[in-house]
């Protein structure tokens, strides 16, 4: 008898129902990631109507994980692109290549104007300052990456914990809106380190790229930052981590290979740039003339063990050194050359020899490591190879064969061994007639002005072009960029192109929902005509009663 | 198949193209306001190095100019010192000349002594000239007064003067690869061959001071010393003043190769205007459909047709 009127009702619940399904994806319609979700109506048994049989969660497994996948890639690349315009900016800004020419410009000009030493000295102080400048500012970046690291291992890990928590609570669970959560969950992770989704357990499994377990069921595998010597590796329990994508592949490639690549880069450069002039400058004479005293800037750890065994900055070769003890009183010179094997001489040795030349003596301090050479009353000593006094076989042509001086940091112009450490030494900003500018000792020669423009062509030991390292430096930074510009472009294409095809599958269109909307509010009118329609049919046939 | 287009799909094409214009108008903003297309190793990287090379090479061939000129001058008073000198040494001669006259008496001869004593201590400054404090004819001791006198006679008067500059000149650096003598070593201008200029002064003064026989063959002497020395200044004069000739041409050849790398610079660093306004204009024109595409797409909907 009512059967009809359950009908009418059935109609009008499962519009109800379809209707409301439509107003969740229309508000869901801007949320990232929202699944669609269609409303199946199927027809009850025994003809008793339509109910709504269940709500389909539109999804495309492959190309949610392509869009991991890109996103993964793309994520990569803009974090490249986020550091590096910064260092190309250090070092392009900084100019040094201009500023160590104009360090060259004002040696020539020196030969000319001999009150160009002030201009000199300060280009000598601006371009070196440029290049610690440089230094200090990759390496702070890097120290700044070093705490991003942190902060991003962390946030795989909150959603690591979520995923393996949400797999417990919820593997059997049909609300769509846990799904949704994980692959948000899922997309931030993938922003961050490459993953692997894999069907294991119930609910969602991530392994890394490399197959190391991440989310198993209901277990995650926290990833912890660590530090092996100066660089920062991902580990779990199952092993290294190695990230080559992400927000943390870029930042790992930064801090681990790129900017310490790009740091030892300058450091030699720098190195190069050190030793040649202060090779130079102590086996040449200023113009305040023969020395009183000198002491090195480069300590020696063990002052007793042979000096090869010291790991210092610069090689010291097997070769001689020639010092030159010049007798005020009665105006003689006289040359004395040692003879320096690094494999079996210390510094100590180094400097009882020079203890044992008439006129000076030498002291070497074992808690510093540093040697000092004074000359003593009446005397004064120099390094620059000149003939005696009275003249014997000519001047030497390579005072310091073995390096010793520059190595040590002896009578140079910079303190330091690289970009970290390069400083113009203040003895010449206080005193700029320290600068050797004559090999001879004569104000007006020249001759070590060319020896420190010759270091523009040829570093000296190595033999390096400085202004060419400093090109392929350049080189090195404008590549990197313009690669990952081009690989970014890519890969935000590719991205467009599977996020579109996506949304195509799994995305709103509101217009779409309105329609079904407007289809199902004409079932439900329909179904309420129906009823109403059997109502009357209902009252017609009780009113035959009366 | 007719593609779904959810809103998020036109909301993400739509800002992802606004991104994309805002990027390029930018680009061109800055690159037609700033007048450089090229700044940083990653705008081009080989136009980049090409670039580094010239302003490199211009700022070399502008300090190099600026030695040159800064040589120039240093070389200009040589050549001024030695012909102030020539023209006293002229003047000795001139007097000697008078002097060897029989006619004249001693009060003549003797002011005419007392004059060729005032050329002698002019002759001594003009050896003693410096410039930017250095001495010109002290060579590699730029700071050393070249001449000096060594002692006086009886009355006081310089009997010999010495020099105690360098043997060697002093080069200056005009480029990394040429350098040029520049003050000179004042010894072998004032005494060469056993002549010395201040010696053929001072013979000549104490000749012309002293009432002796022998007067007339001791000013014959000076004169003959005297011309020999003015032959030699001109010598020097002669050599300085072609290196002075080969900085000119050396500037003017630098001055060219200056102009050509500032040029090329120019044309690498600089923008195309023609180009830039081209594609800024475009971007703008791009910018804008996109904009107004958006604003379109979502000044209508479904919602206004339906009840």
């Amino acid at each position: 008898m009512f059967t009809p009127l359950l009908i009418g009702l059935s109609g009008i619940r499962a519009a109800n129902q379809s209707i409301l399904t439509s107003g969740h994806n229309i508000a869901n319609a801007d949320v990232s990631l929202y699944h669609r979700i269609d409303p199946i109506l199927t027809t009850s048994e025994y003809e008793s109507g339509v109910k709504l049989s269940h709500k389909l969660r539109i999804q495309d497994d492959i190309l949610q994980n392509q869009l991991y996948d890109n996103i993964n890639k793309k994520s990569f690349n803009e974090t490249i692109l986020q550091y590096m315009p910064i260092v190309e900016s250090y070092a392009t800004t900084a100019d040094i290549l201009q500023k160590i020419d104009d360090v060259y410009s004002n040696i020539s000009r020196y030969s000319i104007d001999r009150a160009n030493i002030h201009d000199l000295l300060s280009s000598i102080d601006i371009a070196v300052r440029s290049i610690h400048d440089i230094s200090t500012n990759i390496l702070n970046l890097r120290n700044n990456i070093g705490g991003i690291i942190d902060k991003h291992v962390n946030q795989v890990n909150e959603n690591l914990r979520h995923i393996a928590d949400f797999n417990f609570r919820h593997s059997k669970s049909t609300d769509f809106f846990i799904s949704d959560n994980i692959d948000s969950k899922i997309k931030d992770i993938s922003e961050i380190i490459d993953i692997k989704l894999i069907d294991y357990k119930d609910g969602v499994n991530l392994l890394t790229a490399e197959g190391s377990p991440l989310v198993l069921g209901d277990s995650y595998y926290q990833i912890d930052a660590s530090y092996t010597g100066s660089n920062i590796f991902l580990s779990n329990t199952f092993g290294t981590i190695n990230t080559r994508h992400g927000k943390l592949g870029a930042l790992l490639f930064l801090y681990n290979d790129f900017l310490p690549r790009l740091h030892n880069l300058l450091n030699n450069i720098s190195s190069e740039f050190i030793r040649s002039f202060n090779h130079v400058n102590a086996t040449g004479i200023g113009r305040s003339g023969e020395l009183t005293t000198v002491s090195s800037t480069i300590p020696v750890p063990d002052i007793n063990a042979p000096l090869a065994s010291q790991n210092l900055p610069y090689n010291i070769y097997s070769g001689h050194l020639v010092v030159s003890v010049t007798d005020i009183g009665n105006n003689t010179r006289t040359n004395y050359t040692i003879n320096i094997d690094p494999s079996t001489q210390s510094l100590l040795d180094i400097s009882n020899f020079l203890s044992s030349i008439p006129g000076i003596a030498s002291t070497v301090s074992s808690q510093s490591g540093l040697i000092t050479i004074n000359s003593l009353p009446g005397f004064r000593f120099d390094f620059a190879g000149r003939d005696t006094v009275p003249p014997s076989s000519g001047p030497i042509s390579d005072s310091d064969t073995a390096g010793i001086l520059s190595a040590l940091g002896i009578n140079g112009l910079f303190e330091g061994y690289n970009a970290d450490t390069i400083r113009l030494r203040q003895q010449f900003i206080d005193n700029p007639f320290l600068l050797s500018s004559s090999r001879t000792g004569e104000a007006g020669n020249t001759d070590n002005l060319v020896r420190f423009l010759q270091i523009r062509d040829k570093s000296i030991f190595t033999g390096k072009n400085i202004e060419d390292s400093i090109k392929d430096l350049l080189s090195n930074i404008g590549s990197f960029i313009n690669t990952s510009r081009n690989d970014y472009d890519f890969t935000n294409t590719i991205y467009n192109e599977v996020y579109t095809k996506l949304q195509e599958v799994i995305g709103v269109d509101t217009n779409e929902e309105f329609t079904k909307i407007l289809v199902f509010q004409k079932m439900l009118q329909s179904s309420s005509k129906y009823i109403s329609i059997v109502n009357n049919i209902f009252d017609t046939l009780l009113g035959m009663l009366d | 198949m007719t593609p779904r287009v959810t809103s998020q799909i036109v909301a993400h094409q739509l800002s992802s193209q606004i991104r994309r214009h805002s990027a390029n108008l930018h680009a061109y903003n800055k690159a037609v306001a700033s007048g450089i297309s090229i700044s940083k190793p990653s705008d081009d990287i080989s136009k980049f190095h090409m670039s580094l090379y010239h302003r490199i090479n211009y700022s070399r061939l502008s300090a190099s100019i600026e030695h040159i000129s800064f040589s120039s001058n240093i070389l200009n008073a040589i050549v001024n010192a030695l012909t102030n000198a020539n023209n006293l040494l002229t003047k000795a001669h001139l007097i000697a000349s008078s002097g060897i006259d029989a006619t004249l008496d001693q009060s003549t001869l003797a002011s005419m002594g007392e004059e060729v004593d005032m050329l002698l201590h002019n002759v001594l400054d003009i050896f003693n000239t410096d410039i930017y404090g250095s001495y010109i004819f002290s060579g590699d001791s730029l700071n050393i007064r070249p001449f000096s006198i060594a002692s006086y006679n009886t009355n006081g008067r310089i009997n010999s003067i010495v020099y105690t500059g360098s043997t060697n000149n002093s080069t200056g650096i005009i480029t990394h690869t040429q350098t040029i003598p520049l003050y000179l070593a004042g010894g072998t201008i004032e005494q060469s061959g056993g002549n010395s200029i201040f010696q053929a002064l001072i013979d000549l003064r104490d000749a012309l001071l002293t009432n002796s026989p022998q007067r007339t063959n001791a000013i014959t002497n000076a004169m003959h010393s005297i011309e020999v020395a003015r032959d030699r200044i001109s010598e020097y004069t002669g050599i300085v003043s072609s290196r002075l000739s080969v900085l000119r041409d050396l500037q003017e050849r630098f001055d060219a190769l200056r102009l050509e790398h500032k040029s090329i610079q120019s044309n690498l660093e600089s923008t195309d205007y023609a180009e830039a306004i081209v594609k800024l204009n475009e971007s703008q024109y791009l910018l804008q459909a996109s904009m107004a595409i958006t604003a379109r797409y979502y000044s209508y909907s479904f919602l206004d047709y339906i009840a």
